[in-house]
């Protein structure tokens, strides 16, 4: 779990390496995961998810400024990566947008691995904007608000995918019954 | 209780949205259908497990070596995160969900802007072109072929233009009464659906105009306005045919600084020194959308000294009328002022 954004954000602005540190370690990974689902490539991804992250640092006089810091720091690296793309004319096509999936690494199982899989599996299967929608909120946790701002839809819609979603993987498992 | 609804409930209760009521209702349903109970169960736990958010230590040293080094060789574009951030985060907004409908859903590409009764936005659009949107009005551009070079927006109602100079992309403006092509320049819309009058004006630059249904196309010059007048006369095909007069622009001292009337509407602080009521109006009309009708001359006369700030209209009304006591009330979208 995420520990109080609020209070490291006033850290980093008072000049806090330690607290940078926390979010270095907190929000790294989850931002190189949502900017490869985009980018598709990981050293790219990373990059971009770095420079996103030091520039918190290069401009922590006016960080306060910022009012959600986790929902910055997913559209800044959203830009970049689109950016990236139209830069390079590699555009997200429907068959590469890739979310979620590429990170099969768990922290501690609760699903038998066979389980996990299917649904893993069943999670590709869905249509890109559920994917991304699952992805921000169950995979990085992100609050439905963070998430609807973050891919700039309505908190509604965020709240249909994520059904949409749900109702898939229940499917899946209806199947796998019989 | 169907599947969708349980599913539904389920979904309150991953997110931690759901009430004590539908937290009786899912328990009661997962006791009738044991394999809703199962699926929540699994589902849960598959909620539950998290992704490693755990950075390897050499990871973040690494990234702490490179703190408070200028960055070397950078883009420029990386080097401004914080503004493209700031500017771009809601614009580019839609680009991505766009570019995945593109290959299923073509309609969906359509980033679409509106501004509510008191409401004004700044947009910068993907080509770094800058519109201010007036109250009441909707702006359509398609972000993906804005970054592919069609530079096409839809507007209706009122906006600012002030658009990115690329002799090679044509900047198009479509309004509910006709085409404008511009390269760079900087010009001013008025094009309410509900009104039966449409305007232009340019500040600098050169663009040209196409009215609907019609072949002839009017250039206008850096201080030149159309106004457009819609069903003023009848064609031979009984369509109505707008009117179309060239002015210059109206420019108001206000404070004894000119201000371009049509384009006061964007200044977020108006110091009024002596203005008199009457010679507001037409900047108060494009600044809230909406027509001011002054019925006794005396209440025109009125003059005023002050500020206006982000003001909405009946705040501003209620200061106005409290400092020269009128009566305004609000009929059928105009705002009528009258003596008290």
């Amino acid at each position: 779990m995420l520990t109080d954004l609020e209070i490291i954000k006033e850290q980093i602005g008072d000049g806090d390496l330690k607290a940078y540190e926390i979010l270095f370690k907190q929000l790294y990974l989850p931002l190189v995961r949502f900017s490869q689902s985009l980018v598709h490539e990981k050293i790219i991804a990373e990059e971009i998810a770095a420079d996103v992250l030091m520039s918190v640092w290069t401009n922590r006089q006016r960080i306060s400024a910022v009012e959600n810091l986790r929902t910055y720091l997913f559209i800044a690296v959203k830009n970049n990566s689109l950016k990236h793309l139209a830069r390079t004319r590699r555009f997200v096509s429907l068959e590469d947008c890739n979310p979620v999936a590429q990170f099969q690494n768990p922290e501690g199982q609760l699903l038998s691995g066979e389980l996990y899989r299917q649904i893993q599996d069943a999670i590709q299967q869905l249509p890109p904007r559920c994917k991304m929608c699952f992805q921000l909120v169950k995979e990085e946790g992100l609050s439905y608000k963070e998430a609807a701002a973050v891919l700039d839809i309505s908190v509604k819609t965020v709240d249909a995918q994520i059904v949409i979603a749900l109702k898939k993987l229940a499917e899946r498992l209806d199947s796998l019954r019989r | 209780m169907n599947q969708e609804n349980f599913i539904a409930l389920l979904a309150k209760k991953l997110n931690g949205s759901i009430t004590e009521a539908e937290s009786a209702a899912l328990e009661a349903a997962m006791n009738s259908q044991p394999e809703w109970a199962r699926q929540a169960e699994i589902l849960s736990k598959y909620w539950q497990t998290p992704l490693k958010t755990e950075v390897p230590e050499a990871a973040w040293l690494a990234h702490a070596a490179l703190l408070g080094q200028q960055p070397v060789l950078r883009p420029a574009w990386k080097r401004r995160l914080p503004a493209i951030a700031a500017c771009a985060a809601a614009l580019l907004g839609g680009v991505l969900l766009l570019q995945h409908f593109r290959a299923t859903r073509p309609a969906e590409i359509t980033s679409v802007r509106e501004t509510g009764p008191q409401a004004r936005l700044r947009i910068v659009l993907p080509d770094s072109s800058l519109v201010m949107l007036n109250a009441n009005s909707t702006l359509q551009f398609d972000s993906l072929a804005f970054v592919k070079g069609d530079r096409s927006v839809s507007i209706s109602g009122g906006g600012y233009f002030d658009v990115h100079h690329d002799p090679r992309h044509p900047f198009i403006v479509h309004l509910p009464s006709g085409t404008i092509r511009v390269l760079g320049t900087a010009f001013n819309i008025n094009d309410y659906n509900h009104s039966p009058e449409a305007d232009i004006s340019l500040l600098r630059g050169k663009i040209t105009f196409t009215p609907k249904q019609a072949t002839k196309t009017y250039t206008l010059l850096p201080g030149d306005k159309i106004v457009i007048r819609q069903g003023q006369q009848e064609s031979v095909a009984n369509a109505p045919v707008a009117a179309i007069a060239i002015k210059k622009t109206d420019t108001v001292a206000i404070a004894g600084k000119p201000y371009v009337a049509d384009t006061a509407w964007m200044q977020d602080m108006l110091v009024l020194r002596n203005n008199q009521l009457k010679d507001l109006v037409p900047m108060l009309e494009n600044r809230y959308g909406v027509k001011i009708i002054i019925q006794d001359e005396e209440v025109g006369a009125y003059s005023y000294s002050g500020e206006i700030g982000n003001n909405t209209l009946p705040q501003l009304l209620l200061a106005l009328s409290s400092i020269h006591p009128f009566s305004y009330e609000e009929k059928g979208g105009n705002i009528i002022l009258k003596k008290l």
